[in-house]
């Protein structure tokens, strides 16, 4: 990532460390020696519009957040201002808002401050190798797929076999002789997609069996049947 | 007569993962839990006595054969190109808040981030540091994540439960130290 920095006058920002409001907040703070618990928000917003004007000038894409943030804090900053007996309501109160800033800021320091315990750690380990498998690139990360998944996955390749659908099936093919198919895949191969198995055979009545045959297989523990990600594939390996 | 140790020091040697104590009492059906464990202390020792350029590191839940850190400049030039680059610090972060609140979702570490994290998590996903937890059944079903024993690998940690307490964290400035001492302390 390329490093921005914008120079003005005696002042400079450093986009590449702010990863956003909250941390800009926190870098103020700690600038400007203020009380985390008890921000003066006249000031910190001023500060912060500040920084937030250079930000927008650049078209960054989390700008939008920023500005979130800047109006936010001008929203305590008039509140504040207003007589409080005339509060309404259903609105938080600026003493409210501002409590819910705090909180969100200290939660976010607590993170912020972990990671360095991650940093040092990876400094440490990154130079520590030692065997491994590299993960097969074409499936990637897996997800134990649910029932519903596995049911759209097959409304999709029915409805992709829609035009076969009006020939009548006269050949009986039974799910024990789907399972047996199957199996004898998974001697062969690690993994199977579920659209490989059905689309030689594209008749509804295939789908199926077939479908009757993954459920049976993963009901007895004999495959599991993955999803590596959202609307991907749908992978069955033996267990 | 092959002894126990030996087997020990082969399956540490040629496993792409770190072995559990159950997988090893699984494989070793010839010996007691108490001798395999006793056989890796011993291993451990003799690495770490002997100047030998691996150790046995108690990782993710298991052990595995490691090279030791001074060993790292010739390995990264065998490997030049193809290491992975440090994680940005918006990487961490996130890290840091699923390790710490999982199962969590995208809109649980944005609100603590005060920043879109999808792309982050995508990236997390890819290097197989986080992984799908499911989903919560709340409005939108949305997708849960989860740190995996890759995380624990590449931060060299032995469980999840190993983290700092977060409670120590956000209080004072003397955090850096603090941390300090707990990296020194844990090798």
């Amino acid at each position: 990532m390329p490093e921005v920095a914008v120079r003005k006058a005696d002042w400079k920002v450093d986009l590449e460390t702010f990863e956003g409001p909250l941390d800009l907040l926190l870098h103020l703070i700690k600038k400007k020696n203020l009380d985390i618990y008890d921000i003066p928000i006249a000031e910190i917003t001023s500060e912060y519009l500040r920084h937030v004007e250079y930000i927008k000038s650049l078209n960054l894409d989390n700008a939008g957040e920023f500005l979130l943030m800047a109006s936010y804090l001008m929203k305590i900053k008039s509140q504040m201002l207003l007589p409080v007996e005339e509060e309404p309501e259903e609105d938080l109160t600026a003493q409210e808002m501002k409590q819910n800033l705090i909180e969100r800021l200290i939660e976010y320091k607590k993170y912020k401050e972990v990671s360095c315990y991650f940093r040092e750690k990876e400094e440490i380990f990154s130079d520590v190798f030692a065997l491994r498998e590299y993960p097969v690139k074409e499936f990637g990360e897996s997800v134990e797929a649910t029932l519903f998944d596995l049911i759209d996955a097959f409304k999709n390749l029915v409805e992709n076999a829609a035009e076969e659908v009006k020939d009548i099936i006269t050949e009986e093919i039974s799910v024990e002789d789907k399972i047996r198919y199957i199996l004898g895949l998974l001697q062969k191969k690690k993994q199977l997609i579920l659209g490989d198995i059905v689309e030689r055979k594209k008749s509804v009545m295939d789908l199926i069996v077939t479908l009757l045959a993954v459920l049976d297989l993963a009901r007895s523990h004999q495959i599991k049947i993955k999803q590596p990600f959202k609307f991907s594939d749908i992978i069955i390996e033996k267990n | 007569m092959n002894n126990i140790k030996n087997v020990v020091e082969c399956l540490l040697y040629v496993s792409s993962s770190p072995l559990s104590l159950k997988k090893l009492v699984e494989i070793i059906q010839e010996a007691e839990e108490e001798e395999i464990l006793s056989s890796i202390d011993e291993l451990r020792e003799e690495y770490d006595r002997a100047d030998k350029p691996v150790f046995i590191q108690k990782v993710a839940g298991g052990w595995r054969m490691a090279t030791k850190n001074r060993y790292a400049k010739w390995i990264k030039r065998l490997y030049s190109g193809e290491m992975v680059h440090r994680l940005s610090q918006a990487a961490l972060e996130t890290l840091a808040i699923i390790a710490y609140r999982q199962p969590v979702t995208t809109q649980e570490v944005d609100q603590i981030r005060g920043v879109s994290s999808g792309g982050v998590l995508k990236g997390l996903l890819e290097k197989k540091l986080i992984k799908i937890a499911g989903r919560k059944e709340t409005l939108g079903r949305p997708i849960l994540y989860r740190t995996t024993d890759e995380f624990l690998e590449y931060f060299g940690l032995e469980s999840i439960s190993d983290i700092p307490p977060l409670e120590e964290m956000g209080i004072g400035n003397d955090v850096q130290e603090l941390i300090n001492e707990r990296v020194e302390k844990e090798n």
